[in-house]
Formats: C-alpha cells, structure tokens, sequence
C-alpha cells in the first residue's frame, strides 16, 4: 500500500492541531516577540550611548584663520570614531565667545570648551578648559584635535595650492593581482559566533521537536486512539506523517522566528534612524554566505528527520506520556553529545578528530556545519557527508517503522532492535 | 464465498494466544464472537484486519487473502476506546472517513447524518473530552462505518453503555444487517448474543470449542431445559428436590431446569401448581450461557473463578488450571503452566 495519500492527511491532522493550538500560537509570539527586541536593542543601545555623548565647545579668537576648526574637529573625530567603529568621542559646536560658552561648561552641560589663538610667532595656541580632569583618554583627543586644526591652518598658510579640501592630493590603493584582504580578526570571531548560533539552533530543533513528535505518539496509544488508528492506516503511513506534520509544524515555528529576528535586523538601522538618531551602515550578520544558508537548511531538515523518526519510534514504546522522556534518553544523549562536539570543534577546527566525525550521520548536522563555516570542507566533503545521512535516515526510517509497529499494539512481535526496545520495557 | 478464518496460531513470547483458531463467517450474517478475557477474541480480530501477522493460518473473505484487500473492506470498533480529545467530533470523524478514502464532502455529510440518526447533532462542533464515555462509544461507532466496510468487526460494542444508549446502538447495528453488511462482534452479555448473533463461536484459550449456526448448536447439545415461574412463591428450593432435574438458573423472574433423558416436563408442571398459580411454564433449548458453561467450564463473565473452584467434572482441576498473565496487549489471557512464563511474568510486573 503507497504511504502517502494517508500519510499527507496525518501530517495534515498533526500539523494543523499543533499550529492551531494554544501553547504554539503563545509561545511563537513571545519568542518572535523576545528575538524582535533583541535585534533592535542594539541601535537602542547605541542611542542611549548617543544621548550621553559629551559635547566640546570651540572658541575661535584668532580672527585670520582661513579653515574652519569646528569642522576640523569634527572630522578627525569622525575619522577616528570609524576606525575603531564607535560613536565619536565629541559632539563639537561653535562659540561666539568664551563668555558665552562659560555657563554651560560650568553646568557640565559641555563637558570642554577650547579657546583657539594665535601667537606671535604665527602659531596657534589652544587653551583648553575642561570640567573632567587633565588626564585620561579625553585629553588624549582633545591633543588630537588641537594637532588636525593646527596641521590645517599651517598648510593652508604655507601653500594656497591647498586651500580647502582635503590635504591630501590623490589617494589610491593598488593591490596585486590574486591578492585577497586577510581575514580580520573581527570577521574570524563573527564566523565562530555563526557557527555556535547555527549548531544551537539545530540543537534546539531536535530536541524540542523531536520530543513533540515522541509525545505525540505516546499520546495516541495512551488515549487508546490508536486503535482506531490502526486499522485505518499502517504504521508507515502514521509515522512517516507524523514526522512531515510535526517536522512542518517546527518549521513553521522556526521560520516565524527566523523571520521576526531578521524584519528586526532589517528595521534595525532605519529605526535607529528615525527613533534614536543613530547612523549605522554595517550589515547586520556578516559572514552568513548562501552557500552557509542552504548548507545549514540542508543539515537542519536531515538532522531533524534522522532524529525525528528515532523518536517517533521511542514514544510508540511507552504507553504514558510521562514516560517519554526516559524512553528518549538515547536520542537526547547522541543529539547533545554531537551539540557538545561541536562547541569543541568550533574552537579547535584543525583538531584530528573533527574532519572524521564529521562525517558520523548522528554528529554530521552539527559537526560538518561547523566546518562549512570556521573550517574548510570542501564541497566534496559536504556531498559525501550528507550522502551518509540520507543513507542513514533511510535505514532509521525503516528500523523505527518495525519499533513502531510492535511498539504501538505492544504486541511481541520481535522487534528489529531488541535491546532497544527491552531496555524501555525494564525501565517501565 | 465468505469470510474462513483458518487454523491461526499466535505466540507473544511463551503466551500463547491462538492455538489453531478457526471458523467462518457467512456474508450478510450477525455473527457473536464469544469467550472470556484472554481466550483470543482481539487477537483474532486484529490479524482479521491485518493490524496483527499470524504465526501461521490463513484469514480469506471472498476467496483472497486479507492482506490483498483494501483497508476499506473492514470497519472496526477497537475493545479499547479512545479518540483525539482535543479534535472536534465532526473534524475528526472525517479524518478517520479520509484515511479510508472517503471524499471530506461526502464524509462530512454521512457524519451530520449519523449524529442526527443518534439524536446528538449538536455534537459535530464538540471536542471529543467534552462528551461522556457512551456518546464518545457513538462517536466510535460512526468512525468505524463512515466508509461503509464489507464487514464490521466490533469488539465488546455494548459494554458500558446504558440502556437508551445501547438501544440506539443496537438500532444501528440493525440497520447495518439490513443493509447487507457482515457483522462480527464479540460480547460478554449473553442476551445480546441471543437477541442479535445468527452464528456463533465460543472461544477458550486460543481454540474454538464450539461454532456453527446457533439454532443448530442449540439443538445438537440434545438439552432439555423447563423455565418455570410460580406466583407468590418465595421459597423455590422445593425445585432442587425434583428428581431428574438440574437447577441452572435460579432467579427472581423464573427457575431454569435441565431435563435428564428421563425427566418428565409435565411432572414439573404437576408439581409447580401445587406451589401456587403457575405464571410461566416453557419447554426450550439451552441458553447460549448455559452452552458456554458447558463448553468452557465457566460463565462467561467469570475469568478468575475458576482458578479458586474445586474440581469438577467439566473443569480443570485448580491445581491444573492455567497460571494467568498479562499479555502485551494488555489483556489477560491463559498460560500453559507447562510453558516457562518468565516472560509473561516480566509483562504481569508492569
């Protein structure tokens, strides 16, 4: 008998009562919510750093001057705060005068004021006044920009070829040809962090829909439906359904969350725009490359149907749902060791007993993704180890349709893998 | 051209449940399916529908194998009951319809219709936990024949049900006949048997000890029995004093006697009236009960009796009476002592 007109109005009946019920729509929508908040706080975070920015006054009493030391300020300042991918140090203004600007120094409201002259000999003199101290990092920018509007205003005195603009002639870079930026150090820790967040979420799948699909079906045998069940469809059709139904209903879940957690890195920089008044122009998740995209849907969908029929055929050997969980100890086990050698892997990639495991069906999820995305597996490797773990869902297909089918009716038929199924029955 | 159950054997380990069961099935017959707890009526019923592979022998409805038949040949009412709680009456009776095949119009359609035929058409938008346990054995009865099976094979259907339910059901169960279809249940109540089985077979311990057309079985069993009932009689034990009598039922309503060879019906009658004014006299063939009694040793609601009972004729001694066990599929069934039971003493511990 063909599996699937059946096994489609199961995934149908398990899919709908799950999304339909309670527990999914309230749970989806606090985690949707959470992860919307978490992508935003960044930029709100940033804003709250804005708000408390200090604020530089500046004082221009050398009438002559040509350049614009407000400006100057403001761009070295810009210059330096992108180099180390901040917010600059100063908000810097203009002055009319050091009596103006006295009051607001005093209050703390700014928090320097500099008062810009020149001396005899043509130099300019900054006198700074500041209500935080002589030393520390703020004197260092202060100095900082003391030098730029001093550098500026000698050019622009020694030489009108440069007056105005940049400083600088012409600036080009030439690289070699085959030549490739180094990996930065920043870019390195990005794609360690990826490979943590994709490994946890795959983790996080297994366990929690797997254990869906396990208490599912030990729900059926302890209301006794499965009986009725039975005689309208084969064990096949049940668990093959169950698993698309629930795996779908995970799915959906997941997709809803992955959606809410990327609409909030989307409107992570224009609502930092609109609200808070932070500028930002780097992308969201760096190192997420499509080929990592599709591997990690890959792994995601395989992992969960390997794991998700092992514990389908789990939950047919209890007849109380309070019983699941000890009977999906073998599967909770594999699934954290592989999350655990993972966490390893992420850390020491080259080490010897990464690249073979990684091609283990239980650990592959974990491990092989996590070599796509610190590591170097090569295309070949992917192929091959994902090969091995349709193989492998295959074979768990089969050996838990056979649990299932004795599990079920609890009938002794000899079951495929007895010890499996005698260690649930003394753990009972 | 029927259904010819054949020679099935089923072990779980050392418990044997079928030991070479067989019998047939007429199409369009109501055939009861009797025996105690654990003498293998499930089990039957569920290598029938092919949920179970028998050891060996061979189950055929028409001429072919069960197994080469579409699901939708049978309808069954499982012995344990249970439905999805949280699935509304309507929604889930067109699911079973559809994994049957059946159209979800045309499901939805047949289900308003067999609700209204009993009586609870407010039922189709109810979660199933919302309904007592009778409405939900409706419910059940409704799923197992949406799709209208060939054959309906129904497990203890009227246990637990009260009177007006079990009317209803057994209106519908009628009505099925009626229609042509072939009806096997299996019951501990036997004036149920009585009122609805044209044919039956008393099962004990894996095997059939006695099957065919109930009027023929009634009449080959060569038993004379006399109902009497004798107005204002509070004391019948004068009954037990007659000669060439047996008392096999003593009630409230009336005494049933059995005839030896010799025994003479009128003498009865001759004595009773001297009891008081006769209300109920009648010559009649065994009960079903008192067939099964013959045939199994004990009535067929006692399971455990036996064990505790001395020795009699028809029985086995205790001593030799089969140690019980639970067997995986949750029943109680017989064990040969002779078999080592560390198996079924392993599942008894559950």
């Amino acid at each position: 008998m063909s599996v699937f007109p059946n096994a489609w109005l199961v995934a149908r009946r398990e899919y709908l009562g799950r999304v339909r019920s309670r527990a999914f729509v309230i749970s989806t929508v606090v985690l949707a919510g959470v992860l919307l908040v978490l992508s935003i706080a960044p930029v709100a975070l940033q804003s709250v750093q804005k708000t408390t920015q200090a604020r530089m006054a500046v004082v221009v009493l050398a009438h002559d001057m040509v350049t614009d030391p407000v400006a100057d300020a403001s761009a070295i300042l810009g210059i330096y705060a992108e180099s180390v991918g901040g917010q600059p140090p100063f908000v810097v203004e203009s002055r009319p005068s050091v009596d103006d600007a006295m009051p607001d120094l005093q209050s703390g409201a700014l928090r320097a004021l500099m008062i810009v002259d020149r001396a005899t000999d043509g130099r300019l003199t900054f006198d700074v006044r500041t209500n935080a101290g002589k030393a520390g990092t703020q004197a260092v920018y202060l100095r900082l920009v003391a030098t730029w509007i001093a550098t500026r205003d000698a050019l622009q005195r020694a030489s009108d070829s440069v007056s105005g603009g940049d400083v600088i002639g012409s600036f080009e870079i030439n690289a070699l040809p085959g030549s490739a930026p180094p990996t930065s150090d920043v870019q390195a820790v990005g794609n360690l962090i990826l490979a943590t967040v994709l490994v946890i979420l795959i983790f996080i799948t297994i366990m929690a829909y797997g254990m869906w699909i396990a208490t599912s079906v030990a729900e059926e045998k302890s209301s006794r439906v499965m009986e009725l069940m039975l005689s309208a469809a084969t064990p096949r059709q049940m668990l093959t359904g169950k698993v698309i139904g629930v795996g779908a209903a995970g799915l959906t879940q997941y997709g809803l969350l992955l959606g809410a957690g990327l609409i909030g890195l989307t409107i992570q920089q224009p609502v930092g725009r609109l609200l808070f008044h932070v500028p930002g122009d780097s992308p969201p998740i760096s190192g997420l490359t499509p080929e990592i995209l599709v591997g990690f849907g890959v792994f995601f969908v395989l992992g969960f149907a390997l794991y998700a029929f092992l514990y389908a055929a789990a939950g047919s050997l209890v007849s109380r749902q309070e019983d699941v969980q000890q009977v999906a100890m073998p599967m909770i086990g594999l699934s954290m060791s592989g999350y655990i050698l993972a966490s390893l892997a992420v850390s020491s990639i080259d080490a010897a007993w990464v690249a073979p495991l990684s091609f283990v069906p239980f650990f592959s999820p974990f491990l092989m993704l996590v070599r796509m995305t610190v590591g170097s597996a090569t295309p070949a490797e992917v192929l091959v180890s994902i090969a091995i773990l349709v193989a492998t869902i295959v074979l768990a297909m089969r050996v838990a349709a056979r649990v299932y089918t004795t599990g079920v009716l609890m009938y002794g038929q000899r079951p495929g893998v007895r010890e499996f199924i005698a260690a649930a029955r003394t753990n009972r | 051209m029927s259904l010819v159950i054949d020679g099935l054997h089923k072990r779980f380990g050392d418990v044997v449940a079928l030991d070479g069961i067989g019998f047939t099935v007429e199409p369009g017959e109501v055939f009861g399916f009797l025996g105690a707890n654990g003498a293998g009526k499930t089990t039957t019923m569920r290598i029938v529908l092919g949920i179970l592979e028998p050891d060996a022998g061979s189950v055929t409805w028409h001429g072919r194998p069960t197994r080469a038949l579409p699901r939708r040949t049978w309808g069954y009412l499982p012995e344990e009951r249970g439905l999805y709680s949280r699935m509304t009456v309507l929604d889930q009776l067109v699911y079973f319809a559809g994994l049957y095949g059946v159209e979800r119009k045309a499901a939805k359609r047949e289900v308003l219709a067999w609700l209204e035929r009993f009586r609870v058409p407010e039922f189709a938008d109810r979660r199933a936990e919302q309904l007592s346990k009778g409405n939900q054995q409706k419910v059940q009865f409704i799923a197992a024949i949406l799709h209208d099976p060939d054959v309906l094979i129904m497990d203890e259907p009227f246990t637990g049900l009260d009177p007006v339910n079990a009317a209803l059901l057994k209106e519908a169960f009628l009505e099925m006949r009626d229609r042509g279809k072939t009806l096997i249940f299996s019951t501990h109540q036997m004036d149920l048997v009585e009122e609805l089985a044209e044919s039956i077979a008393i099962v004990d311990r894996g095997r059939v000890v006695v099957g065919g057309r109930m009027a023929e079985i009634k009449r080959a069993s060569g038993r004379r029995m006399v109902r009497i009932a004798v107005a204002d009689d509070e004391d019948p034990s004068w009954l037990r004093e007659l000669p060439q009598t047996t008392v096999i039922r003593s009630g409230v309503d009336y005494t049933e006697l059995e005839l030896d060879d010799t025994g003479d019906a009128q003498a009865i009658l001759a004595a009773a009236r001297e009891h008081g004014p006769v209300t109920r006299f009648e010559l009649a063939d065994p009960s079903v009960e008192a067939i099964f009694i013959e045939h199994v040793g004990r009535r067929p609601d006692e399971e455990e009796r036996h064990l505790a009972a001395p020795p009699t004729d028809d029985g086995p001694p205790a001593d030799e009476a089969p140690a019980r066990a639970s067997a995986p599929d949750g029943t109680t069934r017989a064990v040969d002592p002779k078999v080592p039971t560390g198996r079924a003493a392993m599942e008894s511990d559950r």
